[in-house]
């Protein structure tokens, strides 16, 4: 992470988080999610149940394991971000 | 160009900036939702503001077009307080959309910052063209395509490019109005027309993105 990032916003790590999730092939776990977002145990749950509250991910079993699966209005968010990312960088706008 | 066609393409040229502007404004607001960034906030207003701002004068210029063409003879004088009024809003809301869109470009801004930069385009007295305010406003655009132009320097977007080309534009047909004329005014005209469509292209490419 660079200087310039230091500061991440709320919507930044849920971006974060649900682009880790989508290049895990759409479905993740706690620990991959922990390490590919760069966040603390505390912070990882919190988004956690507020992504699944926003209907951007599901909780799911997988062989007695709790994963995590991006939905349709996740995998929108996730365009819409990068849309918007590349709409404020236009404007020369570091985010 | 005869009075005619030149009024047309002035109105013309008003009201494709008018909607491009506030096609930006709706896409800050857009962004200020998903990015959650106080800098958008000040984007989605410039913006805002410029488009209203020239959607009036555009409707005053249509007013004194008509007025001129149907050939009754109107006096100078009383189509000069409605002239005032028109490049006097116009002015107003340029500085102070100019001067909020360069300020999202710089830092994010609190809404002490946000109202400060309101203030001084309001106490705007009644202009009639004018060499000094068209200067500011040529200097507060080239800013905006200078700081656009650094994040395409630097590779960050190549719509910055595109950004940063369009608000140039934007100075340049500021500076053609401070020499006056009527070549230059249909010259500024184009270069508006140009710079406002930079910014439409613009949005149009970032509404591609992932598609």
């Amino acid at each position: 992470m660079t200087a310039k990032q230091r500061y991440r916003s709320k919507m930044r790590i849920c971006y974060d988080m649900l682009r880790v999730i989508q290049e895990e092939g759409g479905e993740a776990g706690p620990t991959r999610i922990l390490y590919g977002a760069n966040l603390s145990d505390d912070r990882l749950k919190r988004y956690l149940a507020e992504l699944i509250e926003r209907g951007l991910i599901e909780e799911v079993e997988r062989d007695g394991k709790r994963m995590y699966r991006l939905t349709d209005s996740g995998r929108m968010f996730i365009v819409h971000f990068r849309k918007m990312t590349e709409f404020a960088k236009a404007f020369g706008m570091v985010l | 160009m005869g009075l005619h066609a030149f009024f047309v393409f002035d109105a013309f040229t008003e009201f494709f900036s008018a909607l491009t502007a506030l096609f930006v404004a709706y896409y800050s607001l857009k962004a200020y939702k998903i990015l959650d960034d106080s800098r958008m906030v000040a984007l989605n207003l410039g913006f805002s503001i410029l488009g209203v701002g020239m959607l009036v004068h555009g409707a005053i210029k249509v007013r004194i077009a008509l007025a001129v063409l149907s050939g009754v003879p109107v006096p100078p004088a009383k189509r000069l307080p409605l002239v005032r009024l028109g490049y006097t809003l116009a002015f107003a809301t340029e500085l102070a959309a100019y001067a909020l869109i360069l300020l999202a470009t710089i830092k994010k801004p609190s809404s002490q910052e946000l109202e400060a930069t309101l203030v001084p385009p309001l106490a705007a007295p009644l202009l009639e063209y004018d060499f000094r305010s068209e200067a500011l406003l040529a200097v507060l655009a080239l800013l905006i395509a200078v700081k656009a132009g650094i994040g395409y320097s630097q590779r960050e977007s190549r719509l910055a490019g595109l950004v940063s080309l369009g608000f140039a534009l934007l100075a340049v047909g500021h500076l053609l109005l401070v020499f006056g004329g009527p070549l230059k005014l249909i010259a500024a005209d184009v270069a508006r027309l140009l710079g406002f469509a930079c910014l439409l292209w613009m949005v149009v490419k970032v509404s591609r993105v992932g598609a």
